[in-house]
C-alpha cells in the first residue's frame, strides 16, 4: 500500500525501537522517505547526512535529550526547519516555554495521536495534499 | 464620742424627745440653751448637740464668752455624724428651745436661736425655715436647786428612767418630752447603727475577700500565661504573634529555627523585611501588607499561604505554609496570630511523588502507544488484509487499549488534583465553540446509539480559560450522557451567559441515578449500581476530574437533578471571571 513518493526526507528520532519502527514503517507506507534514529545523538548525525525535510523527535531519550537536539537541529539548518516533537511526557511548564523559545512545529502525545493522525499533521506542515 | 452624739434620733417624724435624765439637761441649765438637732434625711442619720449660748453676762458668777463653743460643739456633732454616714452638704437643723435660767432676763432663747442660726450658716448647714425661732419665746427652765423643770411655766416632774414621755404642746405643733421613749428611741438608733456599723463592717470584709479573689485570679493567669507560654514554646509549629500595629511581640523557638533567628535576640521591628519573605511561585519579595500575619492584624484570616523563607541566617530557603487568624475585641481586630509549618520536606516529597507519576505515565504510555499503533496499522489493512473476525478481533485489541490509555490519563490526573494545584494556563476560550468541536468529534457514537442531540446555545462571550479544561468538562459529561443513555433516547445540551457567569446544562434521557447513589456520584472510583450492569468500562474517575477541575480551576460550581430511569440533568456554573492562571506546576491531560 505504498502511496506516491513525495520525496520527503522525514528524520524519526524515537529511542523505543518498536515505536520507531511503526513510525518509520507508517511513513514508508506513506510515501515518505523515513529514516530513523535510535537516539539523539545518532539522530544529529544522521540529520548532517540525510538533511531532513522534517523531523520527528522523542523528548526523552538516552545521551542527547529531546530539547538538546531541537536546540542543534535550530543551530544547524535555522529554525525553519519543521520539528514535531512525539512524546509521552507531559506538557511541562518548562518544556513548554523551552518550545515556544525554540519554536517547535508542533507538540503531539502519543498515546493521543493515531499514526494517520502523525502522518496528516506531516503532510498539512510540509503542505502536502492528501 | 460624748453622750449627746450618741442620742440618734428619728429625725423624720419631727418630733423632740429629750431624755430625763438630768445630767444631760444640765448644759440646758448651766446658761440658755438651744438644741441643735441635725440630721441627713439620706442617711437617716442625726443627733443632738445642746449648746449653750449665754447672752447673759453672768451665769452661776462665771462670765463665758461661749460662741466659740456654740461653734465647736456643733462641729463635733457635725464630724461625728459625717462618720456615721451623713453627708454634709444635706445635713439640715432643728432648733428647739431656748432656756431661761436667770429670770430677769427677757426670753433670752430667741436671741440664743438666733445666734446659733448664724454659726449653722457660717457652717453651712441649711436650717428648717419653719424651726428657725419656732419654738423662740419658749423658756425651758430648769432649777437645779429643787431639780425642776419648767418649759412655758409649765412644771415638768422629773420622770424615771423608762416612764412615759412627756409630751408638751404648743399651739404650733406637739412636742413630745418623754425621756424613756428618747431612750428607746436612741436604743433602736443605736441598734440601727450597730447594724449599719456591722453591714459596712461585712462590706468592707467582702471587699476584702473580692481583692483576695482577685489576687488568686492573678495567680491563676500568671499560672495560665506561663502554662500557655510552654505550650507555645513546645509547639512543633512555628509561632507568632504581633500588636494592633502590626510588631512582633511574641515568637516560639520553632518560629526561631523555622525563620533563622533567635527570638532572645530581639523582635525586629521590620520583620517583614528581615526574614526575608518571598512568594514560592514568582521568587519576589511577598507584599509586606499581604503577608498573612499582617493581614490578620487588618482584621482578616489567612488560611495556609504558602511562602518562601530565604534570608542570610537560611539561604538554602524553606518553603512554609501559614495561617493566621486576628485576634478581635468587640469585633475589632488588637493584633494577630500566625501558626506556620516548615513544608521543605513535604515540598520535596511531592516532587518526587510528581516526578515518578509523570515518569510512571511515560513509562506505561510507551507500549500502550506501540499497540495503538500497530493495531492501527492492522485495522487499517497497510500490512496485508484482515478477515473481518480478525479485524473484529483487532478493534477489541485496540478498543481495549485506548480505555487503558485513558485510564492512565485519568489516574494521573487524579494524583495531580490530589498532590494540591495543577497548571491553569488561561487564553480566552468560547466555551460554545469548544462543545461544537467535541460534538462533532463524538458525532460517530452519538449516531451508533441513534441519539438525537439538541444544541440550544445563546450568546456567550469568550472568557479567560484553559481549554484543556473545558474540554475535560464537557467530554466527561456529554460521554457520560451518550454512555449512560439507552438508543434512541434525547441529549439536550444549552449554554447561555447568567449575570455573572456561563451555565451549562446536560440533559439525557438515560438510566438516571438512582436515590441512594447521588451523595457519592462525585466520588472518586464511585460508580453507581445500575451503571455498572450497563457499562462496565468506566473509570469512576470521571465526574471526580470534572468536579475538581469546575471547583478548583473555575471556581465554579456543578450540580445535577436525576430520576432513575428517567434521566439526568447535570449543571455546571463557570464565572465571567474565568479561570485564575496558575504556573509552576503542571496540568491535567
Amino acid at each position: 500500500m505504498t502511496e506516491t513518493s513525495h520525496n520527503k526526507k522525514i528524520l524519526v528520532i524515537e529511542d523505543d525501537n518498536s515505536l520507531r519502527k511503526a513510525i518509520v514503517e507508517k511513513l514508508t507506507l506513506k510515501g515518505f522517505d523515513a529514516v530513523g534514529a535510535e537516539d539523539g545523538e545518532k539522530g544529529i548525525e544522521l540529520s548532517t547526512s540525510s538533511k531532513p525535510d522534517l523531523v520527528v523527535l522523542d523528548l526523552l531519550m538516552p545521551k542527547v535529550n529531546g530539547l538538546t537536539v531541537l536546540k542543534m537541529l535550530h543551530a544547524k539548518f535555522g529554525k525553519d526547519l519543521p520539528i514535531i516533537i512525539l512524546t509521552n511526557v507531559e506538557a511541562e511548564d518548562n518544556i513548554v516555554k523551552d518550545l515556544t523559545d525554540y519554536k517547535a512545529t508542533r507538540y503531539l502525545v502519543k498515546s493521543d495521536t493515531k499514526l494517520d493522525s502523525l502522518v496528516g499533521n506531516i503532510k498539512e506542515i510540509l503542505k502536502l495534499e492528501d | 464620742m460624748n453622750d449627746l452624739t450618741k442620742h440618734i434620733i428619728e429625725v423624720a417624724t419631727g418630733e423632740v424627745k429629750v431624755a430625763k435624765a438630768p445630767t444631760h439637761l444640765q448644759c440646758l441649765a448651766l446658761g440658755s440653751c438651744v438644741a441643735v438637732i441635725l440630721y441627713d434625711k439620706e442617711s437617716k442619720v442625726g443627733g443632738i448637740a445642746h449648746v449653750m449660748v449665754p447672752s447673759s453676762v453672768q451665769i452661776n458668777n462665771h462670765h463665758y464668752e461661749n460662741q466659740n463653743q456654740t461653734k465647736n460643739a456643733i462641729t463635733d456633732l457635725v464630724e461625728q455624724l459625717e462618720q456615721l454616714g451623713a453627708d454634709r452638704a444635706s445635713l439640715r437643723a432643728r432648733l428647739v428651745g431656748g432656756a431661761l435660767v436667770i429670770s430677769d432676763v427677757d426670753d433670752i432663747g430667741k436671741e440664743n436661736i438666733a445666734a446659733v442660726h448664724s454659726t449653722l450658716q457660717k457652717l453651712n448647714i441649711k436650717i428648717d425655715d419653719e424651726h428657725v425661732g419656732g419654738h423662740a419665746g419658749r423658756s425651758v427652765v430648769f432649777d437645779l436647786s429643787q431639780g425642776q423643770l419648767q418649759i412655758n411655766g409649765t412644771v415638768i416632774p422629773p420622770q424615771e428612767k423608762g416612764g412615759d414621755p412627756i409630751e408638751i404642746k404648743t399651739s404650733e405643733e406637739k412636742i413630745l418630752t418623754g425621756s424613756s421613749e428618747l431612750e428607746e428611741k436612741i436604743a433602736e438608733r443605736t441598734r440601727e447603727l450597730t447594724e449599719r456599723t456591722e453591714a459596712l463592717d461585712n462590706v468592707r470584709k467582702a471587699t476584702l475577700n473580692l481583692l483576695e479573689d482577685l489576687e488568686e485570679e492573678r495567680g491563676k493567669l500568671i499560672e495560665e500565661k506561663a502554662k500557655s507560654e510552654a505550650m507555645l514554646a513546645s509547639l512543633g509549629d512555628g509561632f507568632a504573634a504581633a500588636d494592633e500595629n502590626g510588631k512582633l511581640t511574641y515568637f516560639n523557638k520553632t518560629a526561631a529555627d523555622i525563620l533563622g533567628y533567635d527570638a532572645n535576640q530581639g523582635l525586629p521591628d521590620t520583620w517583614q523585611k528581615e526574614y526575608g519573605i518571598f512568594d514560592p511561585v514568582t521568587l519576589k519579595p511577598y507584599p509586606a501588607d499581604q503577608m498573612p500575619l499582617s493581614l490578620a492584624v487588618q482584621g482578616k484570616t489567612a488560611n495556609k499561604i504558602q511562602l518562601l523563607i530565604k534570608n542570610p541566617k537560611m539561604p538554602k530557603g524553606k518553603f512554609i505554609t501559614v495561617t493566621a487568624t486576628p485576634i478581635l475585641m468587640n469585633g475589632k481586630s488588637v493584633g494577630g496570630v500566625a501558626i506556620f509549618r516548615d513544608m521543605t520536606k513535604e515540598m520535596q516529597i511531592d516532587k518526587a511523588k510528581t516526578e515518578f507519576v509523570s515518569l510512571a505515565s511515560h513509562q506505561l504510555r510507551t507500549p500502550l502507544s506501540a499497540i495503538k499503533w500497530y493495531s492501527e496499522m492492522l485495522l487499517n489493512e497497510e500490512a496485508g488484509s484482515v478477515s473481518s473476525k480478525q479485524k473484529e478481533y483487532l478493534k477489541e485489541i485496540h478498543y481495549g487499549n485506548e480505555r487503558m490509555i485513558s485510564l492512565v490519563n485519568s489516574l494521573l490526573n487524579v494524583s495531580r488534583i490530589e498532590m494540591g494545584a495543577f497548571a491553569v494556563q488561561t487564553k480566552k476560550v468560547n466555551i460554545v465553540t469548544v462543545c461544537k468541536e467535541l460534538l462533532a468529534e463524538l458525532k460517530e457514537k452519538i449516531n451508533d446509539k441513534s441519539l438525537l442531540v439538541k444544541e440550544d446555545f445563546g450568546e456567550v462571550p469568550d472568557l479567560e480559560l484553559d481549554p484543556n479544561y473545558i474540554r475535560i468538562i464537557f467530554q466527561n459529561l456529554i460521554v457520560n450522557a451518550i454512555k449512560y443513555t439507552p438508543p434512541g433516547g434525547n441529549i439536550d445540551i444549552s449554554i447561555f451567559k447568567q449575570e455573572d457567569s456561563v451555565l451549562i446544562r446536560i440533559k439525557d434521557t438515560g438510566y438516571g441515578i438512582p436515590e441512594e447513589s447521588k451523595d457519592k456520584i462525585f466520588t472518586k472510583l464511585y460508580r453507581a449500581d445500575n451503571i455498572t450492569k450497563n457499562d462496565t468500562d468506566g473509570t469512576g474517575l470521571g465526574l471526580y476530574i470534572t468536579k475538581s477541575i469546575v471547583e478548583q480551576a473555575a471556581n465554579g460550581k456543578i450540580w445535577f437533578e436525576s430520576e432513575e430511569n428517567k434521566g439526568s440533568t447535570f449543571f455546571v456554573s463557570i464565572p465571567l471571571t474565568g479561570m485564575i492562571k496558575r504556573e509552576g506546576v503542571k496540568g491535567l491531560i
